[in-house]
């Protein structure tokens, strides 16, 4: 994981808590999920790739 | 108890204000790894206070912090042999951009024009039906000269 993946993570992280604010706007609401989402794929398969390397299952 | 809105406001702030107070202490050079673990740690708060509450956010803070002290990102990037999940990872990812990208330009288009908003926020029938019910119920019961 790189800081620009951590970055992203914790802005991923932000808008899920915009998402859980529940906003008026359900179009608001599913399109900071949606962005979160996007933001955390890359960063979530490193990590898993980085725990799968350090503790081989 | 923050509200889940107070909650990314204040998680907002707290990493803007993590970054610049770090980059202050560390210097600009690192400003990039800085803005990572700033925003893990403002992140995981923020998430954490609106969905769990105050006690999941100092866990989440506490976990960032941690992550961040003992250099996890860095560790994290040592080593990272390519696997089975690189040749699902981009197509998942289009496809997750692609959904976000219609979803926030359906925001934009409903914050700024109001012919999208009233098509796309119109309420269902069965809310409609279901108002016209209560307010059925709120009125006073037909006489017998009504009926």
């Amino acid at each position: 994981m790189t800081p620009d993946h951590a970055l992203s993570l914790g802005i991923a992280l932000l808008l899920v808590a915009l998402w859980a604010s529940k906003p008026r706007s359900w179009l608001l609401r599913w399109s900071a999920l949606a962005v979160a989402v996007s933001l955390s794929i890359q960063p979530v398969a490193d990590l898993l790739k980085w725990v799968r390397g350090w503790w081989p299952l | 108890m923050l509200t889940g809105r107070q909650a990314f406001r204040a998680g907002f702030f707290l990493g803007l204000g993590l970054w610049v107070g770090s980059c202050l202490v560390t210097g600009c050079a690192a400003a990039n790894d800085r803005a990572g673990d700033a925003a893990l740690t403002a992140g995981g708060a923020a998430a954490g206070s609106a969905i769990g509450g105050p006690l999941w956010a100092g866990v989440a803070a506490a976990a960032a912090t941690m992550w961040n002290w003992l250099g996890g990102t860095e560790r994290a990037e040592a080593v990272v042999p390519p696997g089975p999940l690189d040749s699902i990872l981009d197509p998942l990812r289009s496809f997750a951009w692609l959904i976000a990208f219609v979803l926030v330009l359906l925001a934009l288009a409903c914050w700024r024009f109001p012919a999208a908003r009233a098509f796309l926020m119109a309420r269902p029938l069965r809310e409609k039906m279901a108002a016209r019910r209560r307010l059925a119920a709120s009125l006073p019961p037909p006489t017998r000269r009504d009926s």
